[in-house]
C-alpha cells in the first residue's frame, strides 16, 4: 500500500459564486448546448458545459464557407447560428437539469439592451452562471466591438451585473492593444471572472490553379496554433486582476492544461480539440485526478501554487 | 468527486487495417476490421478518421460492411487522404462512427448512381439491396475507370453500367449524355445518388421531370462531424421555407427535391 492512495484530491474550483467539481469546462460553440457528446463520454463528469452562444432571437448564421482548416488551426465563420434563448430554455435547459450537467450559458447581443434582456431572462430562470460573449469576430455588430472599447465594455458589464446576481463571466478577445486594461475594466464593472481567449481574427487564402483569382474565408482562428497567444494574454492580465480566469485557446492535452494553470488560469475550457477528440474533456478530468493523487496534491490551490512557483 | 461510469458503448473505436488497395490512379479502397462499426453501418452513413498530425478528422462514406470488416473508398486529394494511402496492413486507426443518417431503403425498383469517389455509399447500398432482393440498376460515373470489383456478381437481373469521360470503360462521355436514356430504359421508381454537387443537382432536376423521388448523399468539409459546430450547414426546403440543416447530423442523406442547390 502506497501513501498516495490515501489522498483523495479535491479538484473543485470556485469561479465567482459557482463551485465547479473540477476545472475542466468545454468552450462555447464546440460542444453544442447540452449532452450532445454523451455518445462519447459522460458530460456530467466535467466541470461545466459552456453552451453555444445564445442570442435573444434565433440566428441562421453566415453563408458558406464557414470553416477552413489551416496548419494546426481552424478558421470558423459560423456567425452565431443558434436557437435563441426562449427555445433554449424550453428544450435544452430541461436536458441539462435531468442529466445533472453543470453549465454556463454563453450569451451574445447586438447592443447593450439585448445583453440586459438576456441577463434578465437568465436571472428570472435561476441560471447559475452566464458567460458574456463580447468577442465573437463573426457577427457584424456587437460582440467583438464591445470587448475592445473600455468605456462601452464598462457600461455593458455594469448593466448586465445590475440585472444578474449569479456568476458573471466576461469572455475576452486577444484582439486588443492593452489586455490588462480591458480585463481590469471588466473586473471593475462587476465581473466575477474572466474567460479568455476567444478565437483570433484570421483569414485564409486559396489561390486558384490559374493564379488569376482566389477564394478566401475570414473568421476566428482556434486550435493549437493560438495557444502561445492565449498563454501570453492570460499571463499579462493575471497580474492586474484578482478575479478568477478561465483559460482557453488550443488546449489539446493534459500538459497544455497545466501550462494554462501555470500562467494563472483557475480553470480551463476545451474548444476545437472536442471536434477531434470528443471525449477529451472527461479524459482530462480523469488524468487530473490521478495526477493529483500521484503527486500528493490535496487541492487545486496546492497544485496551482506549485505550478506557479509560489512556494 | 464521484465520477459516473459510462453506461453505453463509447462511439470511438480502434480499427485495424486489413488492406489498402489501389482502384485507379488516385482512388483507393481501405478495409478495416472493427465489429461494432461493421455491424452498425448503413449505406449513406460515414466514419470520421483521425489522420495523424492533422487537427480535424476526415469523414468517409462507408463503402461496404460485412461481418466484422468495413471499407471506405477515397481519392488522394490532400494531407488526410495522403496519410490514409500510407496505411499498411496491421496498422491501427482511431475512428468515430458510424455517423449520420443512411439512405431510406424502400422496396422500389431503384437506380443507383455513384459519381467519382461518391461511388462509395452506392456500392454499399447496391449490396444491401441485393441482400434484400430489391431490383436495381447500378451506374458508376467517373473520369476514368475505377475498378470497384464485381459488386453485382451472379446477380444477372441487376444491371450495372459504367460511364467514363475518357471512355476507358463502358459508355463514353459524361452522365448528362446518358442519364435520360438510362431512366427511360430502367424505369426506376426511386433514385439514390452520391457524387459532386453539380452531378447530384442535375440528377435531381432530371428525376423531377420524370417524377421519380431522389435521395442524395451530400458532402462538405466538416469540423466536428457530430452536429455541434454548425460548420457544414446547407439550406433545405422545409414546408416551402429554407432552413439550415447540418449535413453531418441531419444528413448526409437528403431528398434531392428539398436541397437548395
Amino acid at each position: 500500500m502506497v501513501m498516495n492512495n490515501l489522498i483523495k484530491p479535491d479538484t473543485s474550483v470556485k469561479i465567482g459564486k459557482l463551485k465547479l467539481k473540477n476545472p475542466v469546462l468545454t468552450a462555447s460553440g464546440s460542444f453544442g448546448y447540452t449532452n450532445e457528446y454523451d455518445e462519447f463520454m459522460n458530460t456530467a463528469n466535467i466541470g461545466a458545459v459552456v453552451t453555444k452562444g445564445i442570442t435573444l432571437n434565433p440566428k441562421t448564421g453566415n453563408p458558406q464557407p464557414r470553416i477552413k482548416e489551416v496548419k494546426n488551426g481552424l478558421i470558423n465563420s459560423i456567425g452565431l447560428e443558434n436557437i435563441g434563448i426562449h427555445e433554449f430554455l424550453k428544450k435544452k435547459l430541461p436536458i441539462l437539469k435531468e442529466n445533472g450537467i453543470d453549465f454556463v450559458i454563453n450569451i451574445a447581443g447586438e447592443n447593450i439592451d439585448e445583453y440586459v434582456q438576456l441577463a434578465k431572462i437568465c436571472q428570472a430562470n435561476n441560471i447559475e452562471a452566464v458567460e458574456l460573449n463580447l468577442s465573437c469576430p463573426n457577427v457584424k455588430c456587437g460582440c467583438l466591438e464591445f470587448g475592445k472599447d473600455e468605456e462601452t465594455l464598462y457600461k455593458l458589464v455594469y448593466e448586465v451585473r445590475a440585472n444578474f446576481e449569479k456568476t458573471l463571466i466576461v469572455k475576452l478577445s486577444s484582439n486588443v492593444s492593452f489586455p490588462e486594461k480591458i480585463a481590469k475594466t471588466a473586473e471593475k464593472a462587476g465581473a466575477d471572472a474572466i474567460s479568455a481567449i476567444n478565437t483570433v481574427k484570421a483569414m485564409n487564402i486559396d489561390i486558384n490553379k490559374n493564379y488569376k483569382s482566389f477564394k478566401s474565408i475570414k473568421g476566428g482562428l482556434s486550435g493549437g496554433c493560438i495557444k502561445p497567444i492565449a498563454l501570453n494574454f492570460i499571463y499579462e492580465i493575471r497580474q492586474h486582476i484578482d478575479i478568477p480566469i478561465i483559460g482557453m485557446g488550443g488546449i489539446s492535452d493534459f500538459q497544455d492544461m497545466l501550462e494554462f494553470f501555470a500562467v494563472g488560469a483557475d480553470a480551463i475550457q476545451i474548444g476545437t480539440a472536442n471536434f477531434t477528440h470528443p471525449d477529451l474533456s472527461e479524459k482530462l478530468v480523469l488524468e487530473l485526478n490521478s495526477f493529483m493523487r500521484q503527486q500528493n496534491y490535496a487541492s487545486m490551490a496546492e497544485l496551482m501554487k506549485n505550478l506557479r512557483g509560489l512556494n | 468527486m464521484q465520477l459516473k461510469t459510462q453506461n453505453k458503448t463509447k462511439n470511438i473505436h480502434i480499427a485495424e487495417v486489413l488492406s489498402n488497395k489501389k482502384l485507379s490512379d488516385d482512388t483507393w479502397k481501405l478495409t478495416f476490421k472493427n465489429k461494432i462499426i461493421a455491424e452498425n453501418s448503413k449505406p449513406g452513413q460515414f466514419v470520421s478518421i483521425l489522420c495523424e498530425d492533422l487537427l480535424l478528422r476526415r469523414p468517409f462514406s462507408v463503402a461496404n460492411a460485412k461481418d466484422d470488416t468495413f471499407e471506405i473508398i477515397y481519392k488522394i486529394k490532400g494531407k488526410g487522404t495522403k496519410y490514409l494511402s500510407n496505411l499498411k496492413n496491421g496498422d491501427f486507426t482511431d475512428i468515430i462512427g458510424p455517423l449520420g443518417n443512411g439512405f431510406d431503403v424502400e422496396n422500389k425498383k431503384a437506380l443507383l448512381i455513384g459519381c467519382g469517389v461518391g461511388i462509395a455509399p452506392i456500392v454499399f447500398l447496391s449490396k444491401r439491396l441485393e441482400k434484400l432482393g430489391i431490383k436495381h440498376a447500378f451506374v458508376a460515373c467517373s473520369q476514368t475507370f475505377i475498378d470497384i470489383g464485381g459488386h453485382c456478381e451472379g446477380q444477372s437481373d441487376n444491371a450495372s453500367v459504367f460511364i467514363t469521360e475518357d471512355g476507358s470503360a463502358g459508355l463514353k462521355g459524361r452522365l448528362d449524355k446518358h442519364l435520360e436514356n438510362i431512366i427511360n430504359e430502367i424505369k426506376p421508381e426511386k433514385i439514390y445518388t452520391c457524387g459532386p454537387n453539380p452531378a447530384m443537382e442535375y440528377i435531381s432536376l432530371t428525376a423531377e421531370k420524370y417524377k421519380i423521388p431522389v435521395e442524395v448523399a451530400l458532402e462538405r468539409e466538416f469540423a466536428c462531424g457530430t452536429g455541434v459546430c454548425m460548420g457544414c450547414v446547407i439550406q433545405i426546403k422545409e414546408n416551402g421555407k429554407p432552413v439550415n440543416k447540418r449535413i453531418c447530423k441531419d444528413g448526409p442523406v437528403f431528398k434531392g427535391s428539398e436541397v437548395l442547390w
